[in-house]
């Protein structure tokens, strides 16, 4: 069974299950007692030896992170099954790990944005690096002290796949990729762009296309609505404020867009298997990149399996399936030789530094500021946005 | 013919408590005992506790002993909520009245005029629900796309020369695909209460010289109104409180208060305001329903108190 | 059902036929509004290329091929029907007893309970699934199928009461006056004379009982464990990309609810009219 820890780090606040267990105790003694003797059945992870590896892992992310396919051969080898729940968006996560009093997942991923925010949330635990053989293989910059995966000396999260936020274009329509995001601007392309509905995403875009680019993540009031104002005019141009990526590709696909900002890679390679002829180009104003890294939540029932999986997914095979199937980068470069044909030249490889610079990792916003915009500030200024 | 059952109705009719009817009434009573358990304990109860935080300062998913009115004055000033919600109202009720309206003489039609196959029919409208409400929306997708059904229709009888963008991506788009969604969750209620209504009623008021249309007026409508009634509510909260429908087909043209609900809850973790929200949309949709009900009252279309047969 | 005298429509045979006309085209009509979209998923099914949109470019069994291949899909089904049959039958049940209850008592109890059983339509957005998150949490309940199932009993019920209510307001309650005069007790009175006349209704009710929570999948995610529903999958799989085996697993679940209600139907029928035939007999 598991043991359910209730941490309330704040002084002043507590977290809402610790403050409605007081005030049930303080109300209904009998009734809750009663009541709290029930579980649900066990589950079998909790049956095996936590030493070994074996018995299954519960996930909670993004569908097909949890490489169901890729990991088959290793799965049955090892006798390790999978529980999935898929979340919508990044913010499903932590909606159901803190909200839930951090019931129930073994394996979770989070975006690089969000270490600040996952940190303060306690909602990650430390990683052992020993645990990981293939972990000094992948690229020494997803391993840095002071990045979004190593703070303080501890291991926070295992990137494993990356992708660029770039801008896709069907290239029947524009014979030459076009150079400046303004181009899209254009009156002929009137109600035929699309853009995405990912704040974290489109927030940053909006102020790179405002200037305002070096001083993301923290920007003031005034930038901030000045940033919005900018992206304002792209939604004059817009047919649909997209709610996922794989809704961008079927507008491909159907026509109903001719280019999109921002966009993830991905989009232009799902759109060509369907038979469309889109492409990706980085404009002047440059774009932004992602990338996610598996964690492991504080109250964990599999750790040893769960790493073997994390170790497992680092591997040179693991890395080159999964970039194929996720149209993304791989982080341990001893997977070149065995990329597929279709994400082979996905990025540059041989110059993954330039492209950094020009689509740099998106942070999220301070989480409490006096000067600056704070994340509430944020999707409350992407609602407005969404509504006028 | 005196009956036994005639002397117990004149008892009951008489003293008003009647051996059967006390009986009846705690009948009534347990009938009542699991349903009422079942939703205090998993509703009420932290519905209740939500109303609380609604008062209370709230972020980052932790709520604190603070007690603040600032979630529901933020709630009631934020321009952004009271477009999303005046948004949510005005396609829930062109939803429920395209719904109610569309269905009713369907529901008729098959209550009345079917002499057979009205359960296959009911069966068939039905299983529609079950192909997943996000494939379905898809479907309109392909319908009223740039590449859909309708306008490859026009282009083939050369009506016109580019396909129409206006079918997709719009505020038309949401209604049509919300009507479509909860159709049947119109027709059956009426249907059920129609059940009710026997044709020999009809006939009578009609022998009677009332004309069909003053027939349906005074007899069947009212006869079928709680059926109207719920119809009506399921499509308009249904509708009202849809936000995925506007996000896959509703273009630029407008967010609906269920994604300003989600966000509060889901992105900001902020309780205090997400329940104050849900609290004052609760009291709109209430007030909407009871509006349209009681007109419905006052044009004497449905009857002002329900009779007991 | 609908026995109407026969002289009546010898009188009004012109007016009768002429409203026949009118209304039998605008059903026919919204029919066809409301089954197009569900053929057009049925034909994309079968479509070669993986475009949900037009033109048409061939048939093809691969989607269904992809179905039976993915990992996820199957176990995704069976965990829906699960959770769908399960609050299926605990809505019936406490809705027809609700239904019964409320539409014979007059009392102040009575009243209360039915505002209550309808505000849960009324929550806008995630706030059952949130509120249950938290209750689970406090209570120490975890995270499983069953929460799920106790979620979608919340949310389904005053649909399932209302409709109810519907058909039992206008009951006769003579009827089961007369059976309780002739004797039987008041289980036999419900079974075998109330039951059988609100049956369509208690059908109907449960059937639409049953799709919202197959559909079900904003509240489903907060309060689920480590699992996924079939609309969870789906949205999930929409979000990456788009294709025709989505359109697979509907047609699948389309035509086997079809075959087995259809059966049940007749199966049902054949009950009755073996019944009515031995009544005759004797």
């Amino acid at each position: 069974m598991r043991k359910v820890s209730l941490k309330s780090k704040n002084q002043t606040g507590i977290s809402m299950a610790q403050q409605m267990n007081r005030r049930v105790f303080l109300k209904t003694l009998g009734g809750v007692a009663a009541l709290s003797g029930i579980n649900a059945l066990p589950g079998l992870s909790s049956v095996l030896n936590a030493a070994q590896v074996g018995g299954r892992i519960d996930f909670l992310s993004w569908e097909g992170y949890d490489l169901l396919n890729e990991t088959k051969a290793w799965r049955e080898k090892n006798s390790v099954s999978i529980a999935s729940t898929y979340i919508g968006s990044m913010e499903d996560t932590q909606a159901k790990l803190v909200g839930g009093a951090g019931v129930g997942y073994d394996l979770i991923t989070y975006n690089q944005g969000y270490i600040g925010l996952y940190r303060k949330l306690e909602i990650l635990k430390p990683l052992e690096a020993a645990s990981m053989p293939n972990y000094p293989d992948i690229m020494p910059m997803w391993r840095q002290e002071g990045s979004s995966w190593v703070q303080d000396g501890k291991i926070w999260g295992v990137p494993f796949t990356w992708g660029a936020y770039t801008l896709t274009y069907n290239a029947d329509i524009f014979k030459t990729p076009p150079k400046s995001w303004f181009d899209l601007l254009d009156k002929k392309y009137k109600g035929r762009i699309g853009i995405i509905d990912d704040m974290l995403i489109a927030v940053p875009m909006a102020a790179a296309l405002a200037g305002f680019k070096d001083k993301l993540p923290n920007l003031t009031a005034q930038e901030l609505k000045k940033s919005m104002d900018m992206m304002k005019k792209f939604k004059a141009q817009a047919r649909s404020i997209a709610p996922s990526y794989g809704e961008l590709t079927s507008m491909f696909v159907s026509k109903e867009i001719v280019a999109a900002i921002p966009c993830w890679g991905a989009v232009a390679l799902w759109a060509r298997d369907q038979g469309a002829n889109i492409k990706n180009t980085l404009p002047d104003e440059g774009g932004f990149c992602f990338v996610d890294a598996y964690a492991v939540p504080p109250v964990v029932d599999n750790l040893s399996t769960t790493m073997a999986f994390i170790n497992h997914a680092l591997s040179p095979e693991i890395q080159a399936a999964h970039s194929k199937s996720l149209a993304g980068g791989i982080v341990n470069l001893k997977a070149r030789p065995f990329l597929h044909e279709s994400v082979k030249n996905l990025y540059d490889y041989d110059d993954l530094g330039s492209l950094f610079e020009k689509a740099p990792f998106t942070d999220l916003p301070p989480q409490e500021s006096k000067k600056y915009t704070t994340y509430e500030d944020w999707v409350a200024a992407w609602e407005e946005f969404k509504v006028s | 013919m005196h009956t036994k059952s005639d002397e117990l109705s004149k008892e009951s009719s008489a003293t008003g408590l009647s051996k059967n009817s006390r009986r009846s009434g705690r009948f009534a009573f347990f009938c009542l005992i699991p349903v009422a358990v079942f939703i205090g304990l998993f509703f009420l109860f932290p519905a209740v506790v939500f109303l609380a935080y609604s008062f209370l300062e709230s972020s980052y998913y932790k709520v604190y002993l603070v007690p603040t009115l600032g979630n529901y004055i933020k709630v009631l000033t934020n321009p952004v909520y009271f477009k999303v919600t005046l948004n949510a109202i005005r396609i829930g009720l062109m939803t429920a009245v395209l719904s109610v309206g569309l269905s009713y003489p369907v529901a008729y039609f098959i209550r009345f005029k079917m002499k057979k196959g009205q359960s296959t029919i009911m069966v068939l409208i039905i299983v529609s629900l079950l192909s997943s409400y996000l494939v379905r929306v898809y479907a309109w997708k392909t319908i009223l796309g740039w590449n859909g059904m309708i306008n490859q229709l026009l282009l083939a009888l050369q009506l016109i020369n580019e396909p129409l963008s206006f079918f997709l991506y719009s505020k038309g788009a949401v209604v049509i695909t919300l009507v479509h969604v909860f159709l049947p969750f119109a027709i059956l209620p009426i249907l059920a209460s129609l059940q009710n209504v026997d044709a020999s009623v009809i006939e009578s008021a009609k022998d009677l010289g009332a004309s069909p249309l003053t027939a349906f007026l005074k007899v069947t409508f009212p006869l079928s109104s709680t059926g109207v009634a719920a119809a009506f509510l399921y499509a308009f909260v249904l509708a009202a409180g849809d936000y995925v429908t506007p996000q896959l087909v509703g273009g630029t043209s407008g967010m609906m208060v269920g994604l300003s609900i989600s966000n509060q809850f889901i992105r900001t973790g902020k309780y205090g305001e997400g329940s104050a929200l849900s609290f004052v949309v609760l009291i709109v949709f209430i007030s909407i329903f009871l509006l349209v009900f009681n007109s419905m009252k006052a044009l004497k279309l449905i009857p002002k108190k329900q009779q007991r047969s | 059902m609908t026995h109407t005298p026969g002289h009546c429509y010898d009188k009004k045979a012109r007016r009768v036929v002429k409203r026949f006309d009118w209304l039998t085209v605008y059903s026919i009509v919204v029919m066809i509004f409301l089954f197009l979209p569900i053929g057009l998923i049925v034909l994309f099914s079968f479509h070669s290329s993986p475009r949900l949109a037009f033109p048409f470019e061939g048939l093809s069994l691969r989607w269904y091929r992809e179905v039976f291949i993915r990992a996820d899909l199957i176990p995704a089904l069976f965990n829906s029907l699960i959770v769908a049959g399960a609050t299926t039958l605990i809505s019936m049940t406490l809705g027809v007893l609700a239904g019964l209850g409320l539409t014979r008592s007059r009392s102040r109890f009575a009243s209360i309970v039915g505002v209550l059983t309808s505000l849960p339509i009324l929550m806008p957005g995630l706030f059952l699934g949130v509120a249950l998150l938290s209750l689970f949490a406090m209570l120490k309940i975890h995270l499983s199928l069953l929460t799920v199932i106790i979620g979608h009993t919340i949310y389904t019920i005053p649909y399932f009461i209302l409709v109810i209510r519907s058909r039992l307001e206008r009951f006769d309650l003579m009827l089961e006056e007369a059976s309780r005069d002739l004797g039987a007790n008041r289980f036999q009175t419900f079974h075998l004379v109330t039951l059988p006349i609100i049956r369509s209704s208690v059908i109907g009710a449960s059937l639409l009982v049953f799709a919202l929570s197959f559909d079900e999948f904003l509240i489903t995610f907060f309060i689920i464990g480590s699992d996924s529903t079939l609309p969870m999958l789906i949205w999930s799989m929409l979000r990456r990309t788009i294709n025709p085996s989505v359109n697979a697993v509907a047609t699948m679940i389309l035509t086997f609810s079809l075959i087995l209600i259809l059966v049940g139907n007749r199966l049902a029928d054949l009950k009755i009219s073996m019944a009515e035939r031995k009544m005759q007999i004797t």
